[in-house]
């Protein structure tokens, strides 16, 4: 009896006393932390801005430049022909809300008491204007607000707001972001092409005001120009390598834009294979007015398919020849016969531009003819269709390709106009060209000023009964995670949840 | 070594004689047949001392120093008196099996042998046997059809892949609902290393998959809460627990070679079109750039045997290919051989065996490998002691396990959607490009051609694992004992995946993971029980006990991209890197006690309770009580029943359990990117799920009552049983909107309800001296209910298909895992409602559970002298499935159905949507269906049901006489087969069962491998 009573106080002593010791330390994470610095965390969300392969191919090159024409294709053959499929109409989406809006909303709300971090903070507002606008833009009324505070206030599932309170707020959000950075504060982990420099990051604020105050000219001229003539005033991107832009590095975060299209891990390959064309509405375009940048960025490929040898990139433009969109496989030549744009602009290490000094200037050449600023408006045309071709150089192409002569030459003497529609169009158009591969802000200003005139295409099946999309449908996801916010958001779009409906400033 | 055991122990007697007026008397009881220890009462005639003897058969007691009589009974033997003489210090008993009775002793919780008549739940126990002749290398695999209520489900992958193993339906929304595995004692762990999303991926196996069924005695199923409550938390789901051969005294030299050779062919399921080629609007490419460019439609022109231009630029005869399946995958094979070594004494008793297994897959390249090597060592040096170790090793080498669901590197989809008039020879013969990688053949470089998949993609895994269990038990008394347990499970596994130079998609190739993953579990366990019969019949048996629990995984792992030398797959050659370092600990420290009480062998009340501790929980939460409570009346016993009712119990259990949840859940941290970006570091919040700091376990409670009869002197035999289980406060990963930042969030208010019903009839229709005929029908009808998912949700998904346009959703009151997907645009009456002659999109509707909730199997045994034949057949009822196969097989054309109007269009039955007038507008068929296709997914859902001819065995075992005295004591051979036909099913082109992982998100299909039938030998020698 006496062994029993030993052995009941041995096991309990065992289990009893050790039943929780050390139970908090095991279970921490040793392969994670509480914190980060927040120059590390800004790295992350500048890179998440930029984006992912995954939505660049999809609404970004699938879509939007096809919608528009830029680029047409056989075997994606979603986006010239308006075909619907959820993943691609969802992608930006799920992308940017899931990292970028995220990250962006975590980091401004940890930085807001930390006054050394004000720069961190001031920056991360920039570039979330930027997603926002990015998002609201494809589909209409979106989650602003509420979005990405899933962790700090415990938002599931956050209320749409209406475009115009967005649009409001990112201008208050670009104002007071471009005056909160100061110099004497530290600023790392930039890899933007300003590495830390205050000063740019006010230009870029602003330029990007700029952007958005041109998009409610429609909808609300008044704080149109309101916001215009303010962004202007503060100082905007001022020569094309100031253009806002990400680098990028091959390897591990390679391709976050449209250079997806070129040959290299990772990348869609689309070049070699043969497969993404040229639309014969941009060639056509770029022909007409002798323009070099038909030159400069189209190319009529032979050799290998689906190697890295580009083999020969035949860049007479002569040869070059674009693929009418709605194309389908038999009613066309050889399909290796169409231009591709030039590998050189999809290289893995390409930049990516956000906001370019091409497009402000021409922002700022229509807000001077609509008399929102001052200034010379023809005068910030030709600047503007010079700077457009300047900033190619940006992405490294050949040698000599690029001449600054020629691109003042060309700038000095394409055709402007003189009634104002004339004008306008001619501006947009431009605008059009120089936002090849930023199909996102292509596609939003073609709606917004309905330049240039592409013929829609009406093929069979079509999602947008034969009309060019004019925005995203919400996703199908948010159909069983959000219905009722979703569903409030869809009863003021004034018409149903689908490609035609316009949003907010484009009704 | 026997003969210094046995005068050791004289010495130790002598002494113990010397000492005392009376004698310590100890013996074993066993079975006269067979040798096996009997569970035994025994009683001093006309006293009211006895004792009972425990799981080894063996007994000690004190008696007097006179000439005594002892009354041994034991349910299912004849009850016998045996005369001890004066002097007698030892003796063995052997017990006659009686005729009617039925005596079951099976194996339950925490590996205590009971007599099965005392259970107050279902157990189910199947013998080892029944497990090796018609192998499968997923033993589970081999469970399907013969337990009711347990549910298996197999990946489409071929060997080596993992298994979702559910008894009695989910309970947790979000949580696993796979049981615990316990192997000798030993938890072991199961986890899946791996498996196909929606984006692809391979599944790389579980942990159950390693053992060898030659190995197993018996799998005890431990299907009910009260069955399982002893093992806490883990076991909410049940327990399958795995009892492994033992040594026995035996004639003859204790060996018994097995050798199992079967062959795999697949089975082709396929029905597609075999009229339209490759080609799109019609038309048959014109060109090589067009052939390579366009995707692989099959909305081309009639084939009418004409020469067509294809990717590589030859021209072949545009005309049907009908063996595309068949010629691409090969015939498999499977060898497994096994030798055992089994014998022993009194005192020492040894099982050791060694086996191989090599199998070939129907996919070219794709293998496994596995040895196992396991020894059970049991001692009895003194009456009071007796150890046990039991152990095995395993080494396990798979390669090339197949890619799953999306495209890239998957050569089933390839095969898969290939347009008939492409033969798939040409893809080997045409593979390379002129700079020796993967020739593009498509405008999607992620459709991968089908031998760069299987013969240049490389993938190889290995895996070295321990499982040993040591344990003591020490016999105060007659009737107290200590028990102590140490268990490991320890595994290292090896993994090498590379994407080669020259891949379409990663021209500069990629080794996606070369990881080494370190896993280890500890258990200690130590018990002190009590096992007393007293003089009026009242029998008590229990014990009390703790255990700790220590479970370990650690993972270093790299990989990279763009190799500088092309096909030398290196980490050195690589030019981008990055690593991966995973770590996670847990511990569960737990107490527990059970006792049972009998009355008069007729009448048994159990109680459990276990007291767990959490660490991966927060201090508030952590500790949580497990009680269960279980009874069982058996009503023969107690008056008298007609006479062809040979037994009859009623039982009843009630438990309540719960479960916790993985490490580091409790708050958000912060991670960073594996690599740099120029220099600098590049953070992010570590997780997509908001963690909550707050959670505590779920709880499920559980009841069942049941009842089991054998009527007719055992010619039929009932096991029926009711069950209820509710899960509360389940802890959900719930979706939530993207929005928000997070793709999901931790919560504690799932509630999930399941009711059901299990039926077992044996019956022996027929018996004679010659010919006996056996037949077994098990039933398991579960419903499920999801009661609760949170306070906002009324809906949850837990997995998307590839084609984001189908999904499985948990929906408040309906039951688990629905199915969903896009039904037609219709107007208020359901018509269609067209836009330019097409179907458009509209609602998304639940179209039933992924879960079958009915599962039947059939078995009928025939014995005819020295033959037997038996069959089983086994099918599963209620379910649904989405079947991307033939969803994406129609938007390319390559479905039946994709026939009707490709000459002259098509008008679709339907309202125009703008004119409200009866549609006539004439579409395409390439439009039409491509409106469908991807789209309306509800035409894609079917019923998954099935009813299948599982398994053949033909045997005859070579008549004894065959033998001499020596030499061979037994032998016999048998044909196999198994999965051998499909009786019924509504899924066209791919078997019923197809899905492409093991997770919660049942009822989605997508390219998996196709369904393997299997012939084979199976050949027994024992000497």
């Amino acid at each position: 009896m006496r062994n029993l009573i030993k052995c009941f106080a041995v096991v309990s002593v065992l289990l009893l006393g050790g039943c929780t010791k050390d139970f908090e330390e095991i279970n921490i994470d040793p392969t994670s932390v509480s914190d980060l610095s927040s120059d590390a965390l800004f790295t992350q969300v500048t890179l998440a801005t930029s984006g992912g392969e995954y939505e660049a191919w999809r609404n970004n090159l699938i879509y939007n430049t096809q919608f528009v024409q830029q680029f047409a294709s056989l075997s994606w053959e979603q986006g010239d022909k308006y075909l619907y499929n959820e993943g691609y109409n969802s992608a930006l989406w799920d992308a940017y809300y899931g990292n970028c809006i995220k990250g962006l909303t975590n980091l401004i709300a940890k930085t807001a008491d930390v006054p050394d971090d004000v720069n961190y903070r001031s920056a991360a507002r920039v570039l979330k204007a930027f997603a926002f606008l990015r998002l609201t833009d494809s589909y209409g009324d979106v989650p602003y607000f509420e979005a990405g505070k899933g962790f700090t206030d415990g938002i599931y599932y956050p209320v749409y707001d209406e475009q115009q309170a967005i649009l409001t707020d990112l201008i208050k959000e670009l104002s007071e972001a471009g005056s909160a950075f100061d110099a004497s504060k530290p600023f790392k982990g930039d890899v933007t092409s300003y590495a830390g420099n205050i000063d740019l990051w006010k230009k870029a604020a602003n330029s990007l005001m700029l952007r958005v105050a041109m998009r409610m000219s429609k909808k609300d001229p008044g704080a149109a120009e309101a916001a215009a003539s303010k962004a202007v005033a503060g100082g905007v991107i001022s020569s094309y390598d100031e253009s806002f832009r990400v680098l990028q590095l091959p390897g591990a975060f390679v391709n976050p834009n449209s250079n997806v299209l070129g040959y290299f891990n990772g990348g869609r390959l689309e070049l070699s294979n043969n497969s993404f064309k040229f639309s014969e509405t941009f060639i056509e375009l770029l022909r007409s007015s002798n323009d070099p940048r038909l030159k400069i960025l189209s190319v009529v490929r032979t050799g290998d398919t689906g190697s890295a040898n580009p083999g020969t990139e035949d860049d007479t433009e002569a040869s070059q020849k674009g693929l009418p969109s709605g194309s389908i496989n038999g009613s066309t030549d050889d399909i290796a016969t169409y231009s591709q744009l030039r590998s050189a602009f999809a290289d893995a290490d390409d930049a990516n531009i956000l906001i370019s000094h091409g497009q402000t200037l021409l922002l700022m050449a229509e807000a001077a003819e609509r008399g929102w600023i001052s200034g010379d408006g023809e005068q910030l045309f030709r600047d503007g269709v010079a700077a457009s071709i300047k900033q190619l150089s940006l992405y490294n192409p050949p040698a000599g390709l690029v001449d600054a002569a020629a691109a003042d030459a060309f700038g000095a003497s394409v055709a402007y106009g003189s009634s104002t529609d004339d004008k306008m169009k001619a501006i947009n158009t431009q605008y059009y060209i120089v936002s090849l591969l930023d199909g996102y802000e292509a596609h939003a200003n073609w709606r917004r000023s309905g330049y240039p005139v592409v013929t829609p295409v009406n093929y069979a099946g079509n999602y947008s009964g034969g009309e060019v999309p004019r925005r995203f449908q919400y996703p199908a996801s948010e159909d069983g995670l959000n219905k009722a916010n979703k569903d409030a958001a869809v009863s003021r779009l004034g018409g149903p949840d689908n490609w035609n409906s316009r949003v907010w400033w484009d009704q | 070594m026997r003969q210094l055991l046995l005068t050791f122990l004289g010495i130790l007697f002598a002494h113990a004689m010397a000492l005392a007026q009376t004698r310590q008397l100890t013996g074993v009881v066993k079975d006269a047949g067979s040798g096996e220890p009997v569970l035994a009462t025994i009683k001093i005639q006309g006293t009211s001392t006895g004792t009972v003897t425990d799981f080894d058969g063996n007994f000690a007691m004190k008696v007097s120093n006179t000439p005594l009589v002892l009354e041994v009974s034991s349910t299912g033997y004849k009850a016998t008196e045996v005369n001890v003489d004066e002097k007698m210090t030892n003796i063995v008993i052997n017990l006659e099996v009686s005729s009617v009775e039925i005596s079951e002793v099976v194996v339950t919780a925490l590996g205590i042998r009971k007599e099965k008549k005392a259970l107050g739940y279902a157990i189910t126990e199947v013998s080892g046997e029944d497990l090796t002749q018609a192998r499968t290398n997923n033993v589970m695999n081999n469970l399907v059809g013969k337990v009711a209520g347990l549910n298996v489900v197999s990946t489409a992958t071929g060997a080596g892949g993992s298994s979702r193993v559910v008894l009695r339906g989910n309970t947790s929304l979000s949580g696993g609902n796979q049981p615990l595995y316990v192997v000798d004692g030993i938890p072991i762990d199961n986890s899946n290393r791996g498996s196909a999303g929606e984006w692809g991926g391979r599944d790389a196996g579980d942990g159950i998959q390693m053992l060898n069924p030659d190995e197993i005695e018996s799998i005890s199923v431990l299907k009910g809460g009260a069955a399982a409550a002893l093992y806490g938390s883990r076991a909410s789901n049940g327990v399958i627990l795995v009892t492994t051969k033992r040594g026995k005294q035996s004639k003859g030299l204790g060996i018994e070679i097995n050798s199992n050779f079967t062959t795999e062919s697949v089975m082709d399921l396929t029905e597609w079109q075999y009229e339209y080629g490759h080609g799109v609007d019609g038309q048959k490419p014109a060109d090589q750039a067009t052939a390579a460019s366009i995707n692989l439609n099959s909305w081309g022109a009639k084939m009418d045997g004409s020469s067509v231009p294809q990717f590589d630029g030859v021209s072949r005869p545009y005309s049907a290919q009908k063996n595309n399946v068949k010629d691409f995958y090969q015939t498999g094979t499977n060898l497994n051989n096994s030798i055992t070594f089994n014998g022993g004494s009194d005192k020492f008793r040894y099982n050791v065996m060694a086996s191989d297994l090599n199998n070939q897959s129907v996919i070219p390249g794709s293998t496994l490998h596995r040895n196992n090597f396991a020894a059970n060592v049991g001692m009895t040096p003194t009456t009071k002691l007796s150890v046990n170790f039991s152990g095995r090793y395993i080494l396990e080498k798979v390669k090339n396990r197949p890619r799953l669901s999306d495209s890239p590197g998957n050569a089933n989809f390839t095969i898969g959607i290939l347009p008939t008039s492409l033969n798939q020879q040409t893809f080997k013969d045409s593979k390379l490009n002129a700079n020796g990688g993967e020739n593009v053949f498509n405008g999607n470089p992620y459709v991968t051609n089908p031998y760069w998949a299987i013969e240049d993609f490389q993938q190889e895994d290995s895996r070295k694992r321990f499982i040993g269990n040591m344990e003591a038990r020490y016999n105060f008394t007659d009737w107290l004992y200590l028990r102590g347990r140490l268990g490991a499970d320890q595994y290292t596994r090896s993994n090498f995946e590379v994407t080669p130079t020259g891949t379409a998609y990663a021209p500069g190739g990629q080794i996606n993971d070369q990881s080494k993953n370190q896993f280890n579990e500890r258990n200690a366990e130590v018990i002190l029980g009590v096992n007393k019969m007293t003089q009026s019949n009242f029998g008590i048996d229990m014990f009390v006990g703790g255990n700790a629990m220590k479970q370990v995984e650690e993972t270093n792992g790299y990989g990279g991209d763009n190799f500088f030398v092309p096909g030398f797959y290196n980490i050195n050659n690589l030019q981008n890197k990055w690593t991966n370092y995973d770590y996670n600990e847990k511990r569960i420290n737990s107490m527990f006690g059970s006792a049972e009480f009998s009355y008069n062998r007729m009448l048994y009340v159990t109680v459990t309770g276990r007291n767990d501790w959490y660490s991966t929980l927060s201090p508030d939460n952590w500790s949580l009580f497990y009680p269960s409570a279980s009874a069982s009346f058996i009503i023969s016993e107690a008056t008298q029943m007609p006479d062809f009712v040979s037994f009859l119990k009623l039982r009843g259990g009630w438990s309540k359990l719960g479960g916790d949840r993985d490490p580091y859940g409790l708050t958000l941290n912060y991670g960073l990117g594996s690599n740099t970006f120029n220099g600098l570091p590049v953070g992010s919040i570590a997780t997509n799920t908001i963690p909550n700091k707050n959670l505590k376990p779920y709880q499920m409670v559980s009841s069942e009552i049941g009842l089991d009869a054998r009527l007719f002197h055992n010619q039929v035999g009932l096991d029926l049983t009711f069950y209820t289980r509710t899960t509360t406060d389940d802890i959900i990963s719930s979706q939530i909107s993207q929005t928000s930042g997070y793709g999901s969030v931790l919560i504690n208010i799932g509630e999930v309800s399941n009711k059901g019903v299990e039926l077992l009839l044996n019956l022996t229709p027929f018996k004679s001296k010659s010919f006996t005929w056996d037949l077994s029908y098990n039933m398991g009808y579960n419903k499920n209910e999801v009661v609760t998912i949170s306070d906002q949700l009324e809906t949850s998904r837990i997995a998307n298909a590839r084609s984001l346009t189908a999904f499985v959703d948990h929906i408040v009151g309906k039951p688990f895992g629905q199915v969903m997907g896009y039904d037609y645009k219709r107007n208020a009456s359901g018509e269609l409602l067209l836009k330019d002659g097409l179907p458009q999109r509209g609602e998304l509707l639940s179209y039933g559970t992924g879960v079958s909730p009915l599962t039947l199997g059939l078995n009928n045994d025939f014995r005819f002298g020295n033959f037997n034949f038996s069959f089983l057949i086994d099918g599963r009822f209620g379910g649904h499935m989405y079947s991307g196969t033939n969803d994406f097989g129609t938007y390319r054309g390559k479905t039946e159905r994709t026939l009707e109007g490709r000459e002259g269009g098509i008008v679709v039955d339907g309202i125009d949507e703008t004119t409200g007038e009866k549609n006539t507008t004439n579409v395409s068929a390439q439009s039409y269906n491509q409106s469908i296709g991807l789209n309306i997914s509800s035409e894609f859902i079917y019923k998954s049901d099935f009813i299948k001819l599982r398994q053949i065995i033909f045997g005859y075992t070579l008549p004894s006489t065959l033998f001499g005295e020596k030499g061979i004591r037994g032998a016999s051979i048998s044909l196999v087969g198994r999965n051998l036909l499909i009786l019924k099913k509504y899924v066209p082109n791919i078997d019923p069962e197809s899905t492409y992982n093991s997770g919660n998100g049942q009822g989605l299909e997508w390219f998996g491998a196709p369904p393997v039938r299997t012939f084979g030998v199976n050949l027994n020698l024992r000497f």
